[in-house]
């Protein structure tokens, strides 16, 4: 089970340190509620700051818990606004913490009583938790404790640029083949600062490995900074006459590493599923997340996504559509 | 930016190899409307005198008076444009280029005119443009979305360090495109483009501000709540002027400044004169708004499925 706080206060966050022994826990701002609601699993208890908001602010956030049921919500109230404690009790709320309360840490004791009263049911698979099923196999100093013909643990990042057509016909097939070797050199060069590899190439399409190591976080912000630029990098560097969406699956799996003269040869079930997955599974366009992957991401890029349906007994999440060419 | 004398030489030579004596001066007088060669020698009043002296003795003036750049760039143009409807093919152009590029300046590639390489310089005028002189621009004005708010629930210290931050993240978006920072107000910061495709560097700038505010909010704000900024884009003509107050009164920088009252939070909206010749990327990202409060513009924004 995960615990999720929604809170403005740094100290009221800092009040559920105690319960990092045991649990997963998140701290954010109350803001990132209605964009990180979606990925928190049924079974998570999720705390929610109250303090400031109008009334009918609190009515509409009140209600949008009770609708969000499968979760257990709980509220915080720092100045008392809540009238009826036992009106939240009747509507599904699962705790309550009250002023006084705020003046001590939040215990494990408390949850351990919470989850006795609500008989928590918690799924059979939780996905966050999928990663830690595998066997991994690190390689702490990155690509320097990599040998060849070893099994190591990487994060794969599969991607292809999907606007060849339209930039075959604006701009004729060799000129596009020179734009394809411009994404290829930036990508080298852009995940190769986040310690990625490129280990297969084919046209348009190419596949990175990045050893997995404690504190590699900076994979997931560089996907996301990259995907977030897409004009930028569509305009400015492509030159391209049209913003390019490309496909991207990011999967942690054991990979045996072969070099890259050689990498077509390897056999896993990790590049197995990435290469299906790439060719039956995915809408082109969007980035995906396998469930070996999304227990591994920092919260804030965590709302970013939504789960997407299962494929070869994998989850995956997909990352929500920056919207471009609005109309306000 | 005084030249040295190899250089001044240099760009003498090449004045006498490719045009006359009394172009040479015309050419003087388009930086300098009064310029009178027997003011600043001993050279008698009369055109008969070597060619190669008079150039000399240009060069000298314009270099003395901080115009040699200006001068070039005149000069650089009559090759491509031609000067009072004659073709010139300007002598030792290679040799000039390189030695500019080791002087730290950059050609144009769109006008052809040189101007400060930022990688060694970063002037407010970029090096050449004159004061008082009409050149064309595209204005960018970033202000913060009720920084007040900001400045009341946080610490003095925190705000400051934002700021910081988000003036770092404005100067990189805006020098790595040849813009240039002209004028800082606490949250609001005015940035201008006058070389190469100014009006889709500062449109890509604006992305890129907004973009990086947006990493910002999401992985490192220190703040208590997110920050929000409204963006304006406009291009048009107006003197290059150094005082921030006089530039202020300028029509094409007033309009800029006002486009704050008509976007909305994390928005970059943009004038028809920005988006005249557009296409491509940035056509598809700019889409026509229509202000209820005044007339149509262009505008971006930073939106999520579901948010």
């Amino acid at each position: 089970m995960n615990i999720y706080v929604f809170t403005n206060s740094k100290k009221i966050g800092s009040l559920f340190d105690s319960l990092l022994k045991d649990y997963e826990l998140f701290i954010y701002k109350r803001d990132m509620f209605n964009t990180s609601i979606d990925s928190i699993n049924p079974g998570d208890l999720v705390y929610y700051d109250i303090q400031g908001l109008e009334a009918d602010q609190l009515y509409l956030s009140i209600s949008d818990f009770v609708d969000k049921a499968a979760i257990n919500f709980g509220i915080i109230d720092p100045k008392s606004e809540i009238a009826s404690i036992s009106d939240l009790f009747f509507a599904g709320f699962c705790d309550y913490i009250s002023k006084k309360e705020l003046a001590y840490p939040i215990t494990p004791g408390r949850i351990k009583k919470i989850r006795s009263y609500k008989n928590f049911n918690l799924p059979d698979k939780v996905i966050m938790n999928s990663s830690l099923r595998m066997n991994i196999k690190k390689a702490d100093k990155g690509w320097h404790s990599i040998q060849e013909g070893k099994e190591y643990s990487f994060y794969i990042l599969y991607f292809r640029l999907e606007e060849v057509t339209q930039l075959q016909n604006h701009f004729g097939y060799k000129f596009t083949e020179s734009i394809i070797n411009t994404v290829r050199d930036y990508l080298k060069s852009y995940f190769g600062a986040l310690d990625g590899k490129l280990w297969i190439t084919d046209y348009n399409k190419a596949l990175f490995l990045f050893p997995y190591k404690d504190n590699n976080q900076n994979i997931f912000m560089g996907i996301f900074n990259f995907l977030l630029n897409k004009i930028l990098f569509s305009g400015e560097i492509l030159k391209s006459p049209v913003i390019v969406n490309p496909t991207i699956i990011l999967h942690l799996g054991n990979v045996t590493y072969l070099n890259e003269d050689m990498a077509g040869k390897s056999v896993s079930n990790s590049l197995n599923l990435i290469f299906h997955a790439a060719n039956s599974y995915v809408t082109p366009g969007n980035f995906y997340l396998s469930d070996t992957v999304f227990g591994c991401i920092p919260p804030t890029i965590a709302s970013f996504f939504r789960r997407a349906p299962s494929f070869e007994g994998h989850d995956f999440m997909i990352m929500k559509n920056q919207i471009i060419n609005s109309q306000e | 930016m005084k030249t040295d004398k190899t250089f001044n030489k240099l760009v003498s030579q090449s004045l006498a190899e490719s045009i006359d004596q009394r172009s040479m001066i015309h050419l003087a007088r388009e930086l300098i409307p009064d310029y009178n060669i027997q003011a600043y020698s001993n050279l008698p009043a009369s055109l008969d005198i070597p060619r190669l002296d008079i150039a000399r003795q240009i060069v000298d003036d314009m270099s003395r008076f901080n115009l040699l750049i200006p001068f070039i760039n005149v000069f650089f143009s009559i090759q491509s444009k031609g000067y009072k409807g004659r073709k010139y093919k300007i002598s030792k152009l290679r040799n000039i280029v390189v030695t500019l590029f080791d002087m730290g300046f950059s050609i144009d590639p769109v006008t052809g005119q040189v101007y400060e390489d930022p990688q060694y310089r970063i002037s407010k005028n970029w090096g050449v443009l004159q004061q008082g002189v009409d050149y064309t621009f595209t204005f960018v004005w970033y202000d913060i979305v009720q920084s007040t708010i900001h400045l009341k629930k946080n610490s003095h210290r925190d705000v400051l360090f934002f700021y910081q931050k988000y003036h770092n993240l404005v100067r990189s978006a805006t020098e790595s495109r040849n813009g240039r920072i002209w004028h800082i107000e606490g949250d609001g910061v005015l940035t201008a483009f006058h070389f190469g495709d100014h009006s889709s560097k500062a449109l890509y700038s604006s992305i890129e501000v907004l973009h990086s505010l947006f990493s910002y909010n999401t992985f490192e704000n220190i703040l208590d709540n997110p920050v929000q900024i409204r963006v304006g884009l406009n291009t048009g003509v107006t003197e290059y002027i150094d005082n921030h107050d006089m530039l202020k009164t300028k029509d094409p920088v007033m309009d800029t400044i006002k486009l704050e009252n008509i976007s909305p939070p994390n928005s970059a909206v943009a004038t028809n004169t920005v988006m005249t010749s557009i296409e491509g990327v940035l056509a598809s990202a700019f889409t026509p708004y229509d202000s209820k409060k005044s007339g149509s513009y262009f505008i971006y924004s930073l939106q999520w499925e579901n948010s």
